[in-house]
């Protein structure tokens, strides 16, 4: 016999933007809610995010600047109502994670307002919100991840509260009234395949986006790239945990039944692919050793048409880049290349500024060939390090005449002091000669935490239908909204803790005064 | 020593990234998998470690 689960508000999806919804619903008193997850435990992807949060605080000064940074990032074609209510709920985060949930701080970088906007990395609109806000560095249990343990302590809470969990238990199917009228439950399946209706008065999507699922990633157009097979489920390139369940379930469903497409990218950061070669195990969406910090250094980058697409000053703008190659550059890659002299500067004078992706602040590069040899030790072949240049094209697959080509007129541009072409700062640019004694590169691809978009929301995160009016008792929150918030969505718009938990919220508040007659 | 895998563990790995040897990703059921029903005397410590890693404490030893 066919199960049946009557809730006031069902969710689906119980990462951060879910849970963030659930917290604002038992917030307002509605409790009889149900969360419906595919994946075994509560999370999703923002769970591997261990070291930190952004928080706009709750000022005039900070709210409107935090707005219009991001407002400009979108050139002011952004959806504005949705984006200054999801810059005040991240003003919620300490309260939340510090005072409720009891996560430690092991640090914190306070900006002042005037400052958003101007870092050189991380600039504007980053998934983060680094650069609109306060940085907690966060502590998790062990060498765990504080994320996780703050979303696990708010389950509990949760449950004690009446809330009810269904793990393993993806929603696959919207039911809706007909002739556009409202959404009054879904279809569940349990572990064993047995359908599951669910009665509700509000449904919240919030599954985040399809980086398990790469067939459909493909089909869509968001992958792209002859090294399709690093864009495997959290093993290479996509760097959530692995086995994500992020199969884009909440995008199908709501397109079934009349939702609004928008576009879909991955969210961004550019990485060497590097499988199950990592860091540590609190990071695991790093590469082992130096290799995310060396590729974050404003050096030159070509795609493998040997030319240049970026001012490489943009390096560690995981947006910018991001979007560079996967809009201009064939195969979602680009190389970065360098040569002995750089290798020696980076390990005697250390990162460029001293300041190079925020948790590493002034380091040293030591021992560039033994990283890469340890690397390609363990059959990786997206690094290389040859005594020609004519060698580094061979092994890459890159284009030897342009690429010279490439060389000749960047060294030019050091020499002159002036960058023609990207008008990069002369001070990093870094000539690429063989008479140094030896060429390092890298294939670096558009990597991501996950995908953006595929879902519009209005001010209230009430899901539009494709002439863009609301779909009545249906609300979205997470990376499949988030990315559309800022339009067409750039790589890297949104998504994450701020962005995600935000919209959650936003929607948990919407649904809580629509079921309650408020809306 | 015995060790249980709690229903809450996220899955995130850090044990296996730790210990690959004791620790095993379960690519069918979504669950970590331990290598050992008994834990041997020589793994006790490291099996010790890695609860004390755990990112929410899901790793449940029993004596």
């Amino acid at each position: 016999m066919k199960k049946t689960i009557e809730v006031d508000v069902a969710i689906m999806g119980s990462g951060v933007a879910g849970m963030g919804a659930a917290y604002k619903l038992a917030e307002k008193g509605v409790t009889n809610v149900a969360i419906f997850e595919k994946y075994p435990a509560q999370g999703g992807a923002v769970s591997n995010c261990p070291m930190g949060l952004c928080t706009t605080p709750d000022t005039v000064e900070a709210q409107t600047k935090a707005f219009e940074v991001l407002s400009r990032f979108a050139n002011y074609s952004c959806n504005m109502g949705a984006l200054s209510k999801l810059i005040k709920y991240s003003s919620e985060f300490p309260r939340i994670f510090f005072d409720e949930l009891k996560i430690g701080i092991d640090g914190v970088v306070k900006r002042p307002p005037e400052d958003y906007g101007n870092q050189r990395g991380y600039t504007m609109g980053h998934a983060n919100g680094l650069d609109v806000g306060d940085i907690y560095f966060i502590t998790g249990r062990g060498q765990g991840h504080a994320m996780a343990l703050a979303l696990l302590r708010l389950r509990l809470k949760l449950e004690k509260q009446g809330f009810k969990f269904y793990f393993r238990t993806p929603i696959k199917k919207i039911i809706r009234e007909p002739n556009g009228g409202k959404v009054t439950g879904a279809i569940a399946y349990d572990q064993e395949g047995n359908e599951i209706e669910i009665k509700c008065k509000a449904l919240i999507v919030a599954s985040g986006g399809m980086t398990g699922n790469l067939q459909l990633m493909k089909d869509l157009g968001v992958v792209n790239t002859k090294f399709e097979e690093c864009y495997t489920d959290g093993g290479q390139v996509l760097i959530h945990f692995n086995d994500s369940c992020q199969d884009g379930d909440g995008q199908l469903a709501v397109w079934e039944i009349g939702g609004k497409k928008t576009g879909i990218v991955i969210s961004a950061d550019p990485e060497v692919p590097n499988p199950w070669v990592r860091i540590g195990p609190n990071t695991p969406w790093l590469a082992a050793n130096q290799t995310k910090i060396i590729t974050e250094q404003p050096y030159l980058r070509v795609d493998e048409l040997g030319r240049r697409f970026i001012n490489e000053e943009m390096s560690s703008n995981h947006s910018a880049i991001s979007t560079s190659i996967v809009r201009n550059n064939p195969n979602m890659a680009c190389y970065m290349i360098f040569d002995e002299d750089t290798a020696k500067h980076m390990a005697v004078d250390g990162v460029e500024d001293g300041y190079v992706y925020f948790i590493f602040q002034g380091a040293k590069i030591d021992d560039v060939r033994g990283q890469m040899d340890e690397m390609i030790a363990k059959g990786n072949k997206h690094v290389c390090h040859f005594d020609t240049i004519h060698e580094v094209c061979e092994y890459m697959g890159i284009d030897e005449k342009g690429l010279k080509k490439t060389i000749a007129k960047y060294n030019h541009a050091k020499e002159i002091g002036y960058d023609e072409d990207f008008k990069t700062n002369p001070k990093y640019i870094r000539p690429v000669r063989e008479e140094s004694g030896h060429i390092y590169c890298y294939r670096i691809l558009a990597g991501a935490y996950d995908t953006m978009g595929g879902l519009a929301i209005d001010e209230n995160a009430n899901i539009l239908d494709v002439n863009n009016y609301p779909i009545e008792g249906l609300y979205g929150g997470g990376d499949m909204v988030v990315g559309s918030i800022f339009g067409e969505p750039p790589h890297n718009a949104g998504g994450n803790v701020y962005g995600s938990m935000p919209t959650g919220m936003l929607a948990g508040d919407s649904a809580a005064a629509y079921v309650k007659g408020e809306a | 020593m015995r060790v249980e895998i709690a229903d809450y563990c996220i899955r995130c790995g850090i044990c296996i990234d730790l210990y690959p040897d004791i620790f095993i990703r379960n690519w069918e059921t979504h669950n970590i998998d331990v290598a050992y029903d008994e834990i041997p005397e020589k793994d006790k410590e490291r099996v010790k470690q890695a609860a004390a890693d755990c990112a929410v404490a899901a790793m449940i030893i029993k004596e």
